[in-house]
Parts: C-alpha cells; structure tokens; sequence
C-alpha cells in the first residue's frame, strides 16, 4: 500500500511539474530577445521624441492668436484694444516684447489710437497675454470688395462695361483690373453673383457667375 | 506487487492527464480573453468619431480658426456649408466664386499677405438667399518666443 501511494505520488509530482516546462517548450516564441526588445524600445523613444517635437511646435503655433486693433486705453503695460468694434483686453508679461517699424520699443512707446498687431495667448475670451506687440501703420482701406446678387440690365462690350441693378438702384461697372468675367456671356436679365469692387466711388467687377 | 504498480501507474496517468488537460484549458481561456481585449482596444481605435453637429449658421469654418496666426503664404481655407450652393470668397489678395459639393463642403487655396487678412465667405442659395461669415488670420514671418 505504501509503494502504491508513492508511486502515485511520483507520477501525479512529475505529470504536475513537466507540464509547465512543457508547455513553455511547446508555445512559439512570440517574444523579442531582451536586445531586440531594447533596440525595439530605443528605436520608437526616438521616434516619439521627434514626432512629439514636431507636435509640440505645431500646437504652439495652434495657441497663438492674432488680433489687429486701435489702443483706446493703456495702463500699466495692459492695453485695451477696439479689434473692429469688440474690445479686447491685452496683458503683458515681462517676455512681451514691443515693435514699431521692424525695431523693438519700449511699452511706454505706446500711444492711444496706436495700431497694432498683436500675437499672444487666449487667456480667455476677451482677454490675451500678448507675446509681441508691433504697432503698424493705420492705412485707410480704399478698395471695399463685396459680394453682391446683381440683376443684369445691359452689356457694353465696346466699353468693357456692365450696368447692374444692385439694391435696387442701376450702377455702371467697369472690369478690374483681374477680372475674369466674360461680357460675351453676359445678357440683360440674367441674375449673377459679382464680386465686386467700390474704390474712389466708382465700381468695378472682378467675378461674375450667373445663377 | 505487480498489479499494485500497474494500477498505480494507471491511475497517476489518467489524474495527471486530467490535471494537463485542465490547465490548457485554463490557459487557452485566458488567451482568448487577451485576444478579445486587444480586438475591443482595436476596434475603439477604429471607431469613426461620431459627426459633429453642424452649428446652427449656415457656414462653418474648419481651418483656419479665426484669429489664428500663420507664417505661410498660402493656406487651405476648408469649410462646410449647405450642399449646391454659390460661394464668393473675398480676401485681401482673392476674389474666388466657388460651389460646395453634394455634401456641403468647399475648400479653396487662399493667398495672405502679411499682417492681418480678412476672408469673407458668403453663400448664395438656391433661392439667392445670402449668409456670410467672416474670419481673421494673422500673417507673420517670424513667430514670437
């Protein structure tokens, strides 16, 4: 009874603790080499390094914004901005550099009614850490380019002109400078979409589509 | 005596082959829940994300945002709209009359000039109604530290 139960013993102890070595044995090796597995990891560190810079420089940019306004009030190096009728709140830091003509200033070069560019942070809505400030020159603008639903009264090809019903009211439009409309093509009723451009009161059009 | 190995032999077979038997069942069970994880992990990854409801304006801007800031002179203007429509599309250095595709979106190669542009963008339906959205990009050479 006793050599049975030892010999049971040994045959279940062996069956027990082969198993794994088998088992270890018998699965593909799936698994890099400790080297391979190292080089694997170097190789992908570099890439992730390179890609992450590359990311890194392009949400910078992302996070910039850019704002064109007149000064209405400076205090303390803040300014206050009128960005085409929203005023917008400007702080600085101590990295806020300032620029007139392509050469640094200092912030109490600033004037009220100065123009600016300014290229900063969103702080929040409203609100922009600047990181550079350049005051520009304030240019009129002489050319108002609009998009305009036009009804087609008459062509003159002679001419190079196109008189058009704009809101109602009959207007005689040269051909800009760039233009690509084509009079040939155009007939008096037609209804185009004209882009067109108003400057020193008179009107030219540089694109036309029928519709 | 004899008998007595025999069986012995015989039954620490039949035991260890359960036991064997019940431990590849065991691994194979857990490698299929491996592989079933990894195949879920996967297909998250390939899942599209859900369309993002287009906003109540008719025109939507994708690239660029407004006030963004550039140092190229040339951009991508991208954007969504209604299907079929008119599209003028008015810069500082363009004048572009376009059409959105069947499924509303239009894109157009847009010039800049350095410092500010303003790209205005105005649809013109099918019964000439208009809407017209408008953003600032800022053109810069050389990017602030």
């Amino acid at each position: 009874m006793k050599k049975l139960f030892l010999s049971l013993s040994a045959i279940f102890l062996s069956l027990v603790f082969v198993q794994p070595v088998m088992a270890i044995t018998a699965t593909p090796s799936a698994t890099p080499t400790p080297d391979i597995e190292e080089k694997y990891k170097l190789i992908v560190q570099e890439n992730v390094s390179s890609i992450a810079a590359k990311l890194q420089e392009k949400v910078n940019l992302m996070s910039l914004v850019g704002y064109v306004g007149k000064i209405t009030t400076i205090s303390s190096g803040n300014l206050t901005v009128d960005s085409h009728g929203v005023l917008l709140q400007v702080t600085s830091t101590t990295k806020t550099v300032y620029f007139k003509n392509n050469s640094p200033i200092k912030v109490t070069s600033l004037a009220i009614g100065d123009k600016v560019i300014i290229i900063g942070t969103s702080i929040k809505d409203g609100i922009v850490q600047a990181k550079r400030v350049s005051v520009i020159k304030d240019e009129p603008i002489l050319v108002k380019t609009t998009a305009v639903i036009a009804k087609v009264v008459s062509v003159d090809i002679k001419k190079k002109t196109l008189t058009l019903t704009i809101n109602g009211a009959d207007q005689t439009l040269a051909l800009s400078k760039k233009s690509t409309v084509k009079l040939d093509q155009l007939q008096a009723d037609q209804v185009i979409l004209g882009i067109v451009k108003e400057y020193d009161g008179n009107l030219s059009i540089s694109r036309a589509k029928t519709l | 005596m004899r008998k007595e190995v025999i069986l012995a032999v015989i039954i620490g077979v039949i035991l260890g082959g359960v036991i064997l038997y019940g431990i590849n069942l065991a691994n194979t069970s857990s490698s299929k829940i491996n592989q079933g994880n990894t195949e879920t992990e996967k297909g998250t990854s390939k899942v599209t994300p859900s369309s993002s409801k287009k906003p109540d304006n008719l025109i939507s801007i994708l690239f660029p945002p407004d006030n963004s800031v550039v140092t190229e002179a040339q951009l991508t203007l991208k954007g969504t709209t209604k299907p079929n429509v008119n599209i003028a599309i008015i810069s500082e250095s363009d004048d572009i009359l376009t059409t959105s595709d069947k499924s509303g979106n239009f894109s157009e190669a847009i010039n800049l000039i350095s410092g500010e542009n303003i790209i205005t963008i105005t649809i013109v339906d099918d019964k000439q109604a208009t809407s017209s959205s408008t953003i600032t990009v800022i053109r810069t050479t050389t990017l602030p530290e």
